[in-house]
Parts: structure tokens; sequence; C-alpha cells
């Protein structure tokens, strides 16, 4: 390690903690290091930029960042509450099974888990606490947990980031997380099952007979998203890049259709959504400068050897790996962890014959629920800042999904079938 | 005056996202429904999208939209936020100045190379960096100004997190 590359990271990490934002701290720790190395500067125009434009799959995150902002300012995800309500309401914590089973659904359409939350998921709180069904802090709790599931299953952002850092096949991604989000969401149901016998779940009324046709109808339309978006990508209609603008434009036709957006509020989405694009792809465009650093100073492949020296087995890396990723994972936000980090170890997931897929979607399962562990758990804050509601309080409440989210990424951590089996009988080969 | 450049600073970033995704929807009916495959348009798109993307980081967002950390920041008492900012204000906004010059050189040298379908300058695609640059760092010896003077009290008060520092990939 040369004494360039750890004054890139001390301006890094100090700025930081600084709270200086992350892309600029990227940056100057870029400029830190051209500067001490005795190179020319324009150099990181050259990388950041280059990087950018020829990052051609990246162009997905902002249009699924649209996609989601006119479905929630459309309110589409809302008419998919009735029907969910007449298919579980009636089981005891109805609702709580309803709050998953739309996040499952939203899953399908956006690819981020604060969309989810903030959309879906604060709807599902205001009815969960409703007539003091629930409490706050355990419909915060469960929709913080259940959002998690928004970038497991297609469309996803961070698979679409981890795809550009790992040179992976977007769409092998995307199958590959359906049967992670599953599993996920199977267990938060069964949380809800075993507490709401020990403290005894309101039950909803059952929808009668007679309005269901018209119930299902209302929520069938937005569930035309998810079916178009994944038909369309795997009969090679259009790429996952192309899904993404036409998921925007499917949004946009449901929200003329039901009425519910004028143009002038749809200028003012565009604009909302051009800036959290912005502020993501300057992340990772800033990312450029600092792994052209890490890489001319081969790191990546001294970390690579280090596993293989220290002889692990494939599961002991993967368990190792798990344990890096949820302790950084309290601490540090999901863009840092997958442009600084998953470039460092892909090299060695690679030496220990890891499956790219397999280890893309651990990884961003983990950072998931990295994204509910406190200290710096964006979603707690999230519903935190729309709602009010107390950390503590959801902290406390989220133990048990949070140990279910656990076991479930145990299981795919373990059985590599759990996330391969269905990228493989679509014809993904590892290679 | 001001404002109303903010004003067409606001359009030009928003037109331009918006042409992207537009010409995007171009792309995939020219193809699918009339079965016309497009030469040009993944180019412009790529184009408009690094454009869009720093003049927007130049123009558009607030410090309060980008992603940070505050796990230490959020526990000290005003003078130590006030160090803090100083701080990072003077490492930041002195480094992205130093690297404006060099940078310049380079998208200048980059006015000679032209995209190959559309033969627009990359130089002119890449200009809105140095502006990103420029407005960055100007931004932050403005923070700086008011971090010294009597006003500082202004500049630290406490950030909720909101939606708006809450848009990172997730």
């Amino acid at each position: 390690m040369s004494n360039a590359l750890i004054i890139m990271l001390c301006v890094m990490a100090g700025t930081m903690l600084l709270r200086a934002p992350i892309s600029f701290g990227m940056l100057a720790g870029g400029v830190a290091y051209l500067i001490a190395k005795g190179q020319d500067v324009g150099l990181m125009a050259e990388q950041v930029l280059n990087g950018l434009y020829n990052s051609y799959v990246l162009l997905a995150v902002p249009l699924f960042i649209l996609a989601a902002s006119i479905m929630n300012a459309g309110a589409i995800s809302e008419r998919l509450f009735s029907m969910a309500i007449a298919l579980v309401g009636h089981f005891r914590g109805g609702l709580a099974y309803v709050n998953v089973i739309v996040s499952v659904i939203f899953s399908g359409m956006s690819g981020s888990a604060i969309a989810d939350a903030a959309g879906p998921g604060l709807v599902s709180i205001r009815m969960m606490t409703d007539k003091k069904r629930f409490t706050p802090e355990f419909a915060g709790a469960l929709t913080a947990c259940s959002s998690t599931i928004g970038p497991i299953i297609p469309p996803s952002i961070p698979m679409v980031i981890y795809a550009l850092v790992s040179g992976t096949s977007v769409g092998a991604l995307f199958l590959a997380g359906v049967m992670p989000g599953f599993i996920m969401a199977l267990a938060l149901m069964i949380g809800i099952y075993i507490l709401g016998r020990i403290h005894n779940f309101p039950r909803e009324e059952r929808t009668a007979l007679k309005d269901l046709p018209k119930v299902v109808l209302e929520g069938f339309l937005p569930m035309t998203l998810p079916i178009v978006l994944l038909g369309g990508i795997y009969s090679g209609v259009f790429t996952p890049t192309e899904a993404a603008a036409v998921a925007a434009m499917h949004a946009i036709l449901l929200t003329l259709y039901y009425r519910s957006l004028s143009w002038k509020r749809l200028w003012g989405v565009l604009q909302e959504s051009l800036r959290q694009s912005a502020s993501v792809t300057l992340i990772v465009a800033s990312a450029f400068i600092m792994n052209y650093a890490i890489a001319a100073e081969q790191i990546p492949a001294l970390v690579a050897q280090w596993f293989t020296l220290h002889e692990f087995t494939k599961t002991e890396f993967m368990l190792l790996i798990n344990l890096i990723f949820l302790v950084l994972g309290c601490l540090l936000d999901t863009s840092t962890m997958l442009l600084v980090l998953v470039p460092l170890l892909i090299p060695a997931a690679k030496a220990m014959g890891v499956d790219l897929v397999h280890f893309g979607v651990v990884v961003v399962v983990n950072m998931m629920i990295g994204m509910v562990t406190p200290p710096f758990g964006m979603l707690l804050f999230v519903i935190n800042a729309l709602t009010g509601t107390s950390l503590k309080g959801m902290i406390r409440e989220s133990l048990p999904f949070m140990f279910l989210l656990l076991c479930s990424l145990l299981l795919l951590t373990l059985f590599p079938q759990t996330v391969l089996w269905l990228p493989q009988s679509m014809g993904y080969v590892t290679q | 005056m001001f404002k109303q450049l903010k004003k067409v600073a606001d359009f030009i970033g928003t037109a331009s996202y918006g042409i992207l995704f537009l010409t995007f929807i171009y792309q995939v009916v020219m193809r699918f429904v009339f079965n016309k495959p497009l030469t040009w348009s993944d180019e412009l798109i790529v184009i408009l999208y690094v454009f869009s993307m720093f003049w927007a980081g130049a123009f558009l967002l607030k410090e309060k939209d980008h992603v940070m950390l505050d796990l230490l920041y959020e526990h000290l008492p005003p003078q130590g936020k006030r160090a803090f900012s100083i701080a990072y204000s003077l490492l930041i906004g002195g480094l992205f100045l130093y690297a404006v010059p060099e940078s310049y050189s380079y998208v200048r040298f980059m006015m000679r190379e032209n995209t190959p379908v559309l033969d627009v300058p990359f130089g002119l695609v890449f200009a809105p960096f140095i502006l990103f640059l420029l407005a960055i760092s100007l931004a932050y010896f403005r923070k700086l100004g008011v971090l010294l003077g009597k006003n500082w009290k202004a500049e630290v008060g406490a950030i909720p997190h909101d939606l708006h520092n809450a848009e990172s990939v997730e």
C-alpha cells in the first residue's frame, strides 16, 4: 500500500466522518491521491467522465427511480391494498400480512427499498395504526423489514450497480432475486403468525363475495406492470435498462387512466427524480476514480491472495462475507459498500470458486438488512421522518423480524441452489 | 436575476432528463412496434445522462440532497458541528478548486474528439463536470464564509433525516 493510497483513504474516510457528502469525499480523496502520486489531476476528470459515459447499464437507475416516484405520486400502489385485504385480511393480524404482500407486489415494480417504505409502506402504517389495531412501533418496524424485499425481487437498483462492478448479467441477477425475495416474505409472515398468536392480533372483516370481482380488478391493473417488465426482459423484447423506461411509461399511463397526476405535478416528479438520480449517480461516478486508485495499487489481488492463503472453504468464505457486511451495514450506506467494498472482494470470490450471481444476491440481502440495523439504518430513518415514530421503539419491535430475515440470509448463503435455481433453469451458466 | 438563472438551470436539467426518458420510449417503440431499430438513440441517451447528472450536481442539488453519514455529527454540540463543517468545507472546497484547471484542460482537449454517430464534441458533453467542480467549491467557500462569520449558527442547524438525504441506491 503506497502512501498516496493511505492519503486517499484518510481524506475519504475523514470527510465522510465529518459529514461531508459521500460523493464529494470520494472525489476529494481521488484528487488527493493524484496530487500525492504527482500525477495529472485531469486524470480524475477522465476516469469519472469516461467511466460514466461507458456505463450504459447504469441508466436503469435514474429510470427506476422515476418509475417509483411516479407510482408513489400517482398513488398506484394504494390500489393494491383492497385486493390484498380481500385475500388475507380475515386472518389473525390480517393487515400485517397485507403489509408484506403489498411489499412483495410493489417489489416487482420498483427497485428501491426507500421507495417501498415511503410509498406503500406509509399507507400500510396508517392502516395498521388506525383504530389502534397495532402500535405505531410495530407497524413501523414491520414496514422497515418488509421494505427490504424491494430490491431483492426484480427490478433492483442495487443489483444493477452490482452488475456494473462485477460484470455479471443484470438479467441473471434479477432472476436470482425472485426466490430469495419470496423466502424473506415467507419468513416475515411466519413471524406475524407467531406474534399474532401471542398478542392476539386483530382480524379484518371478510370481504363480501359479491365485491370480490371489483376489488380484484382494481388491483389487477397495477399488477400488469411486473408482468410487462419481467416478461419484456426475459422474452428479449427489451433490455433491463429499457425495461426501466417502459416501467416509468407504464406508470405514467396508469396515472393518466386513474387521473391521479396532473401534468404540472408530473414535472415536479421529474425534477424530484432527477435530484435523487443525480445524488446516486454522483456517488457511482466518484467511485470510478477511487476504484482506479485501488486497482492501480493492486489491492483486490492482495485481498484475494489473503483469502486463498488462509485456506477458507467456500462456505467459510461466504459466512465471513456475511459477517463483514452485517457489521459494516450498521455503519455505512449501501452505495459505499457496493462501490468500495464489493470490487475489493470480487476477485477473492472468483478465486474461491463462488458463483458471482450468488455472491451478488447474498451481498445485496446483507445490505438490505443493514438498512434496518442501527445506528445507521436508513429505512428506520425514513419511517421516523415520515411518521415520527420513535426509533428506539421500532428497533425493539423489529428484533423478531430481523432474526427471521437473518435466518433466511443463512439459508440463501448455505444453499446456493435457492438463489441459482431459477436463473439456471432459464439458461444461466456459472462462469 | 439570480432566481431567474436558477429557474433556467432547473429547466435545462429537468428537460434533458425528460428527453432522455422519452428517447428511451421512442427507441423501444420504434424497434418493437415498427421493427426499425434506431442508430442514434443510445448515444443521445448516454450524452444526456452524463450531461444532466453533472448539471444537476452543479445547480439543482442542495447539500441536504446528498447522502451523508451523520453518526458523529449528530451528537456534537453546536461548536463541534461548526468545527466539523469548517474542516470538511475547507478540504472539499480546496481540493475541488485545485482540480479545476487540469480538469478543464482535459475537457478542452476532448473538444477535438466527437461522438461516433451524432458528432457531438465530447468536450461539450463533459463540460458540466467543470461547472460542477466550480459550483461545489464556490458553495463550500461561501459556507466557510458563513461559518467563520457571526451568523454561523444558521449553518449548523440540525438537518433532520428526511427523504431528501435518504436517496441512496437502496
